[in-house]
C-alpha cells in the first residue's frame, strides 16, 4: 500500500466529511460571529499580551534551524580543518546550540547517530541505531510534554542519566478493544502489565532542564530496550557534534554535490542554480535532494504552464518530456526508500503527459497545485 | 501585500470567510460536541482577532489557524474552555444539527480506527492533519510548529507505523473504496514535499 493509498484509507475514517459541513445551513449564525468577534477590542500592535507567548518565540526558531545546521556544520569543518583546542574550533553559534540542547548519544559498540535532518535548542529529534534496531529521540520545551498515559501503558520509572524516567510501552495485545462510535477517535485502552513480555513499541519520558525528552523504539523485549536505554549518556559539546551523521551536506561539498544530484536531471535554458549552491539553507541529503529536484521540476512545470498560456505546443512538450525522465533520476530513486518526495514528481510528470488533473481526495490541476506541491520558490 | 490587504479588519473577514468551515470540520472532528466544537471556533478567531498582526500572510494563515484551534482543542480537553457567549446562535444552531457521518460506518473503518487509535497522539495528529485536514506537510509544519524537514519526518513515521499497526489488526491490505465514507473533497492533496514558500 503506498502512500496515497494509506491516507485515503485515513481520509476513510474520518467521522465527518468537509462536504456535510460546508453544507450546513449556518450562514446567519457565522456572520453573527464574525462580527461579534470584531466588535471586541483589538490590542495595540505591541502591546497586545500573548496568548500563547511560545507561539512568536517558537516561529524564530523555527527559522533558527537551518542557520544552527549551518553553523554546525561549519564549526565541523572548522575544527577538522584547524585542529587544536576543540573548544575554540567551534563556533560561538553552535556551541550556543549545543550547550542548550539536551546531547544524548547512545553510547554502546555499533550505535549512532543515524539522522539528525534539522534541530534547534528548542525542538529537536534524532535517531540512533546499530543496524537492527533503532532509537528516535525527541526533545521539546518542558511544557510540551506529551500525556502518554492515555495511550499507552506506564510499565515503571527508573533513573536514567540521574533523572528520573517513566518507561511506557505501546500497543497492547489486540482484544476487544472497540472503538467508540462517537466523532474522535479515542485512544485504545493502555496495556496491561501482562503485556510486558515479548516485542513491544516501548517509550520513555524525563524532564531535562527547559526540556521534555522522548526515547522510543520497537524492540525484541523490554529488557533489550532498557539495555540500550543503559547506554544513554550526555556528552560534551565535541562529542555531540562530532556524531552527526554523514548524512549532513557541509557547505564545502554542497556544490559538488549538487553537480552530481543534477547530472543526468535536465534544465530548461537559463536554469539557476545559485540557490541551491548557497551555503545558506543547509539540510541532510534528502532534504537537499528535494531541493534540487523540486527545482528542476518546478522550473520545467513553470515552463509547461506559460508555454500552454502562450499557445506554444513545442515548448509544452518538450516541458513534458523533460519531466517524464524524472522516473530515471538518480537523486529521486536515492530518495525513494526515504520519503515521499519522489512520488510526488512523478505524480506531477505522469499527470503532465495528458494534462490530467492530480489524484488525491479532490482532484486539482497541476497548475493549481504544482507550486505547493513541490514547494517552488516564489515566481 | 497591498494596502487593503494589510488592512486587519479585511484580512480578518476574509480568513474567516475561508477557513470558518474547514476550521468547524476540524473541530467536530476533534472535540465530536457540537455546541463544543462552536466554541473551539468560536475561541480560535478570537485569538486570531486579536493577533491578527502576527496571523501569516498568503498561504500560512490557514495553517497558522490550526495551530491555534488545536491548542484551543487542548484547552478543551483540559476543561480549560470557557462557554463563549459570542459562539451563542452558533452552539444553539449546531445544536439542532446533526453533523455526524459515522452511523453504518464499513467494517474497514473501524479496523482503520482501531489502527489509529493505538498509534500515539502524535503520529495519530499528524495523519489526521495531512488526511482530514488536508494540510501538506509544509503546513503541518506551521501549524505543528516544527521545522519542515521534521514534519515530513514525523509524518513519514507515522505512515510506517500505522501501515504496522494494520497489519497488527488484520487489515487485509485492500484499498479503500473511494465511494465511501468520505466526500471526493475531502483533500486537497495527499502529499506535499513541503519546501518553503
Amino acid at each position: 500500500m503506498n502512500d496515497d493509498d494509506l491516507d485515503l484509507l485515513v481520509a476513510s475514517a474520518s467521522p465527518v466529511s468537509d462536504r456535510r459541513v460546508a453544507a450546513l445551513p449556518l450562514d446567519g449564525p457565522e456572520a453573527e460571529l464574525l462580527e461579534a468577534i470584531m466588535s471586541l477590542p483589538r490590542p495595540h500592535q505591541g502591546a497586545l499580551p500573548e496568548v500563547h507567548p511560545r507561539y512568536r518565540r517558537w516561529r524564530l526558531q523555527v527559522l533558527a534551524p537551518v542557520a544552527a545546521l549551518v553553523a554546525l556544520v561549519v564549526g565541523v569543518v572548522g575544527f577538522q580543518q584547524l585542529g587544536g583546542d576543540r573548544n575554540e574550533a567551534w563556533a560561538a553559534p553552535v556551541v550556543a546550540v549545543a550547550n542548550a540542547a539536551p546531547r544524548i548519544l547512545v553510547q554502546r559498540p555499533g550505535w549512532s547517530v543515524t539522522r539528525a535532518d534539522e534541530f534547534t535548542a528548542a525542538i529537536g529529534e534524532m535517531t540512533y541505531g546499530d543496524g537492527r534496531n533503532e532509537l528516535e529521540l525527541r526533545w521539546q520545551p518542558a511544557g510540551d510534554t506529551p500525556d502518554r498515559s492515555k495511550e499507552a501503558a506506564h510499565l515503571e520509572t527508573l533513573e536514567l542519566m540521574g533523572r528520573d524516567a517513566r518507561l511506557f510501552r505501546y500497543n497492547g495485545p489486540v482484544g476487544p478493544t472497540v472503538v467508540p462510535a462517537d466523532m474522535t477517535i479515542t485512544a485504545s485502552p493502555p496495556a496491561t502489565a501482562s503485556a510486558v513480555d515479548g516485542p513491544g513499541d516501548f517509550t520513555t519520558l524525563w524532564s531535562q532542564g527547559p526540556h521534555s525528552v522522548e526515547v522510543r523504539g520497537v524492540f525484541a523485549d523490554i529488557e533489550t530496550y532498557k539495555s540500550v536505554l543503559a547506554g544513554l549518556r550526555e556528552v560534551d559539546v565535541d562529542t555531540w557534534l562530532r556524531a552527526m551523521p554523514a548524512s549532513v551536506v557541509r557547505p564545502d561539498d554542497r556544490s559538488a554535490l549538487v553537480d552530481e544530484m543534477l547530472a543526468d536531471v535536465p534544465v530548461p535554458e537559463g536554469f539557476d542554480t545559485a540557490a541551491l549552491r548557497a551555503a545558506e539553507g543547509v539540510k541532510d541529503r534528502y532534504q537537499l535532494g528535494a531541493a534540487v529536484a523540486g527545482s528542476a521540476a518546478c522550473a520545467w512545470i513553470d515552463s509547461w504552464v506559460g508555454a500552454i498560456d502562450a499557445g506554444d505546443d513545442g515548448a509544452a512538450q518538450r516541458a513534458v518530456d523533460a519531466m517524464a525522465t524524472s522516473h530515471r533520476w538518480s537523486v529521486l530513486a536515492e530518495m525513494r526508500d526515504q520519503g515521499a518526495y519522489p512520488d510526488v514528481v512523478w505524480e506531477l510528470a505522469d499527470a503532465m503527459a495528458t494534462d490530467a488533473p492530480v489524484s488525491g481526495g479532490k482532484p486539482v490541476t497541476i497548475r493549481d497545485s504544482y507550486v505547493n506541491t513541490l514547494g517552488c520558490a516564489p515566481r | 501585500m497591498n494596502n487593503i490587504e494589510r488592512d486587519p479588519e479585511v484580512r480578518f473577514r476574509t480568513l474567516f470567510v475561508v477557513t470558518s468551515r474547514p476550521l468547524l470540520s476540524y473541530a467536530l472532528r476533534r472535540v465530536g460536541d457540537p455546541a463544543d466544537a462552536a466554541d473551539v471556533v468560536a475561541e480560535t478567531f478570537v485569538v486570531a482577532w486579536r493577533r491578527i498582526d502576527d496571523v501569516p500572510s498568503g498561504d500560512g494563515a490557514r495553517p497558522w489557524l490550526f495551530g491555534v484551534a488545536r491548542r484551543v482543542v487542548g484547552n478543551h480537553r483540559r476543561g480549560q474552555l470557557r462557554r463563549s457567549q459570542l459562539a451563542d446562535r452558533l452552539r444553539e444552531r449546531m445544536g439542532d444539527l446533526v453533523v455526524a457521518d459515522i452511523s453504518g460506518a464499513a467494517d474497514d473503518t473501524e479496523v482503520v480506527r482501531l489502527a489509529m487509535a493505538n498509534l500515539d497522539g502524535d503520529d495519530r495528529e499528524i495523519l489526521r492533519l495531512n488526511s482530514w485536514e488536508g494540510l501538506t506537510p509544509a503546513e503541518i509544519a506551521i501549524a505543528l510548529q516544527v521545522p519542515a524537514g521534521t514534519a515530513r519526518s514525523r509524518l513519514h513515521r507515522a505512515r510506517g507505523r500505522l501501515r504496522a499497526e494494520l497489519g497488527r489488526v488484520g487489515w487485509d491490505g485492500e484499498r479503500p473504496d473511494s465511494a465511501g465514507h468520505v466526500a471526493d473533497d475531502e483533500r486537497a492533496l495527499v502529499q506535499d514535499l513541503g519546501c518553503e514558500r
